[in-house]
């Protein structure tokens, strides 16, 4: 039977200055459905997103809610109309208490004051509702992610909201919290709520997604319902070209030679006994639950935080690591998990980004740094890596995710380093660039640089490691050559350590 | 033939189109700088409104002005690229002053005085920098317990006593004299500006203090020794008070346990007024410059305006607040 949509956008365009962004794009979405929007990193989801919560308003075409054409003036008026978005990065005040952030927009008062025992009794109601099983006087702060997440959802559901947009909302939770998140869509689906879901996994967009619409360029490039499309005609409409194989084929041969051993290294409370080698050439994957220490293990190996026991063996030589000074200086290079916060200064030029780490060897006479010499090193790492952006001079934050991550990888080519430790190399990239970024792995492990890959991603870490290391709360629970590992091998050492 | 033609019009056009880039980048620079085009308004409107204004000597008389709180903003334009801040600086300029007084006044040589005076300002910056990145303290707080600590040190030291050292002919040197007809006071401010331009947009340490400011945890991660370029800030914004207080004693020929005071807010609404932004990581030397200016061409256009020093604190708290408005929303159109 057709149902009329409860949301429908039509004909929508939105320029940017110099961009595109989208060019009549079509968007529509039923009462309880839920619709997997797909498309690669600056294909125009998150800008026709945040036309539907009110964050921009488009050039032209029409927007129907529930049969009626509406405008979207702001986040508050489309929050009133019934749409919620759920950001990748949560938007809750951590210091407040659960019951403070669901109902942040409309705290019951009573006379000048807060009426606190509504507040609690009124978010006790709605997470009762739902099933769950949050304590509304819970400071945010103190909640998991995954827990935070559903915070969100409370609170997106406090609007009365008819649709929920979720951003890539299983990127940063653990397998679990990603099984209790897809329980709560279904039930949403059930009370009627349609859900526009984005992510880049295509295991959820399969198990969870009613319905594909996948943009490429700013323009509809095809949908289906999703039982009925294959993965590779997905990625087909994804990418504009059929992608057999996304991860190349292993080049050269790892050397027996060590050029990093660690002995029994741990940090009180955070991991401990953690004992590995890696060998010249290699990628070496950790593979892992969230939280299970691998972040944490390799900051210490950087020399970001302390250890408090063991030894770590560099050449064959002992070295104390106190400083990312000591590190960087041995060829070590680390790129890390958070891009955002802790791998881009975002209001530095790209060709800024790339020389921060070696800006010194641009330095000459009364320490000036040359700004030719500069650009041209930032020039060859752009047309190397295949960095899109319209010159060296483009502020990094104007760049789409995949992009500012060539560029910090490129920040750390350009030091030429000998241990490179990726954390999440490609997490919220669309396709396109994560083949990109794997064949720049490839290629640097030929040339001899040694790898250590972290990756939450089970085809991933499995497609590229030579070798996998399976951490479970803090400690190593398994080692697998690229030939003997399965998934499931892994998932069985990842959940080893007892309860996450 | 053709070629030739092609190209000979292309050349013209090419030399149209540098014309008009040339022409536009005199407009770009002022509309990137709506301060300095507030600063020339301001000019334009005082010297229509007094006679005096454009007279030699009170231009000078703005960049002598100029010239201590000037020396002071510098330092506070890097502390505030790291995001950091620096409330000690007017009380430095006193400490030093009034030590290099004292020291003038027993007999010591100037040149021992000196030296004594601008170390202290680099001492006082090494406290600061110890407790903010040892200590992990907030700079308010620390630089706010060092407004406090100089102040007392300089009136422990003078007996809350002004110290005179007029007759000094160093000292005379400095507040009177001149190079090449302009005074000796105003180039070294001009020098000061100049080199802390230099190295703020040319060295690796100026762009380390711009990457600290913008993404401390990212700088870090990049193997920039962020503890050690935030105590050479502090460092060096003491440095400059050290050399403010000399400057100051120099200029009023004695040393006054009250020099300097709001001398470190006056300086932190220049910088600021210059466009450089409070939560660290953007600004510029340059913009300083305008903007303890533009305090300093407000404060004399009034007095030569006769305007009662009751109504000059509103007077200059608007311009302040509308100039950092100017700068908020011209960024906010850029974002």
């Amino acid at each position: 039977m057709e149902k009329a949509a409860l949301l429908k956008m039509t004909g929508i365009s939105k320029t940017f200055p110099g961009v595109k962004a989208l060019d009549n794009v079509d968007f529509s979405i039923n009462e309880g459905e839920v619709v997997g929007l797909l498309g690669e990193n600056g294909a125009g989801k998150s800008t026709l997103m945040k036309i539907l919560s009110g964050i921009y308003t488009p050039d032209s075409g029409d927007i129907w809610l529930e049969g009626k054409k509406i405008v979207l003036r702001g986040t508050k008026h489309s929050q009133r109309a019934g749409i919620s978005i759920i950001h990748q990065e949560l938007n809750l005040l951590p210091h407040l208490t659960v019951a403070e952030n669901i109902y942040i927009h409309s705290l019951p008062r009573k006379g000048f004051s807060l009426d606190k025992k509504r507040l609690f009794l009124d978010a006790e109601r709605l997470l009762g509702e739902l099933g769950f099983e949050i304590n509304p006087k819970a400071i945010v702060d103190d909640l998991t992610v995954g827990t935070q997440q559903m915070v969100e959802i409370a609170k997106a559901l406090s609007f009365q909201s008819k649709v929920i947009i979720m951003d890539e909302p299983t990127s940063a939770i653990t397998e679990q919290e990603t099984a209790k998140l897809f329980e709560i869509i279904r039930s949403l689906k059930e009370k009627g709520i349609a859900i526009i879901y984005i992510s880049h996994r295509m295991e959820e967009i399969y198990e969870i997604c009613d319905r594909v619409v996948v943009l490429r360029d700013g323009c509809n490039a095809g949908g289906g319902l999703s039982k009925e499309l294959k993965p590779d005609q997905i990625v087909g409409m994804l990418v504009g070209r059929e992608l057999t194989q996304i991860f190349p084929k292993r080049q050269g041969r790892v050397s027996q030679e060590v050029v990093l051993e660690i002995k029994n290294l741990g940090r009180k409370g955070v991991f401990e006994n953690i004992s590995f080698q890696l060998h010249k050439g290699e990628i070496l994957g950790f593979s892992g639950l969230m939280g299970s220490g691998r972040t944490e293990l390799m900051e210490s190996i950087f020399g970001v935080e302390p250890i408090s026991s063991g030894e770590i063996w560099i050449d064959g030589k002992q070295k104390k690591v106190r400083s990312t000074r000591d590190t960087i200086s041995q060829g070590f290079a680390l790129v890390p998990e958070d891009r955002r916060q802790h791998g881009m200064i975002g209001n530095f030029s790209v060709t800024h980004n790339i020389t921060l780490a070696t800006l010194k060897r641009f330095a000459g006479r009364f320490r000036k740094v040359s700004a030719r010499r500069e650009r041209e090193a930032a020039d060859r790492h752009i047309s190397e890596l295949r960095i899109k952006s319209p010159h060296g001079g483009t502020v990094i934050t104007n760049l789409s995710g995949g992009n500012q991550q060539k560029v910090i990888i490129a920040k750390w080519l350009e030091s030429k380093p000998r241990i490179l430790i990726l954390d999440e190399p490609t997490r919220g990239i669309d396709i396109g660039a994560k083949s990109e970024i794997y064949q720049i792995i490839q290629q640097l492990a030929a040339q001899g640089t040694s790898i250590i890959m972290i990756s939450s991603e089970l085809p991933e870490v499995i497609g590229m490691s030579d070798r996998i290391l399976v951490m479970a709360d803090g400690r190593i629970t398994g080692e697998f050559t690229r030939e003997e590992v399965t998934p499931e091998k892994i998932m069985l050492c990842a959940t080893k350590g007892g309860e996450v | 033939m053709s070629d030739q033609g092609a190209s000979l019009h292309e050349s013209s056009v090419e030399a149209v189109k540098r014309k008009a880039e040339q022409k536009s980048s005199v407009l770009l620079l002022l509309l990137k700088n709506k301060v300095l085009v507030a600063l020339l308004l301001l000019c334009l409107f005082f010297s229509t409104a007094t006679e005096q204004f454009l007279r030699i000597d009170n231009i000078l008389n703005i960049f002598l002005q100029s010239a201590i709180m000037g020396v002071v903003a510098i330092g506070m334009t890097y502390v505030i690229i790291t995001a950091g801040i620096d409330l000690g600086v007017g009380s430095v300029v006193a400490v030093s002053g009034m030590f290099i007084a004292g020291m003038v006044q027993s007999g010591m040589p100037l040149i021992v005085a000196v030296l004594v005076g601008l170390l202290a300002g680099t001492l006082s910056g090494m406290i600061n920098g110890f407790f903010i990145t040892r200590c992990n303290m907030a700079p308010f707080i620390v630089t706010l317990g060092m407004m406090a600590a100089a102040r007392s040190v300089t009136l422990v030291y003078s007996d809350a006593q002004t110290i005179s050292v007029y007759k000094d002919p160093t000292l005379q040197f400095l507040r009177m004299g001149q190079i090449a007809g302009i005074p000796v006071m105003i180039l070294i401010t001009v020098v000061m500006f100049l080199a802390a331009h230099y190295v703020l947009s040319n060295t690796v340490f100026g762009r380390h203090v711009y990457a600290i400011g913008s993404n401390k945890k990212a700088a870090e991660l990049s193997g920039i020794n962020v503890k050690r370029v935030q105590m050479m800030v502090y460092v060096i914004a003491g440095t400059l008070a050290g050399l403010g207080g000399l400057m100051m004693t120099a200029r009023l020929g004695s040393g006054t346990p009250l020099a300097g005071s709001n001398l470190e807010l006056m300086a932190i609404a220049a910088v600021v007024i210059g466009g450089t932004s409070l939560s660290g990581g953007r600004g510029t030397i340059f913009g300083t410059l305008v903007g303890v200016l533009l305090i300093n061409v407000l404060n004399t256009g009034m007095n030569l305006m006769n305007i009662s020093s009751h109504y000059q604190g509103l007077i200059m708290g608007i311009v302040i607040i509308f100039a950092a408005l100017i700068d908020s929303v011209s960024n906010k159109k850029a974002g």
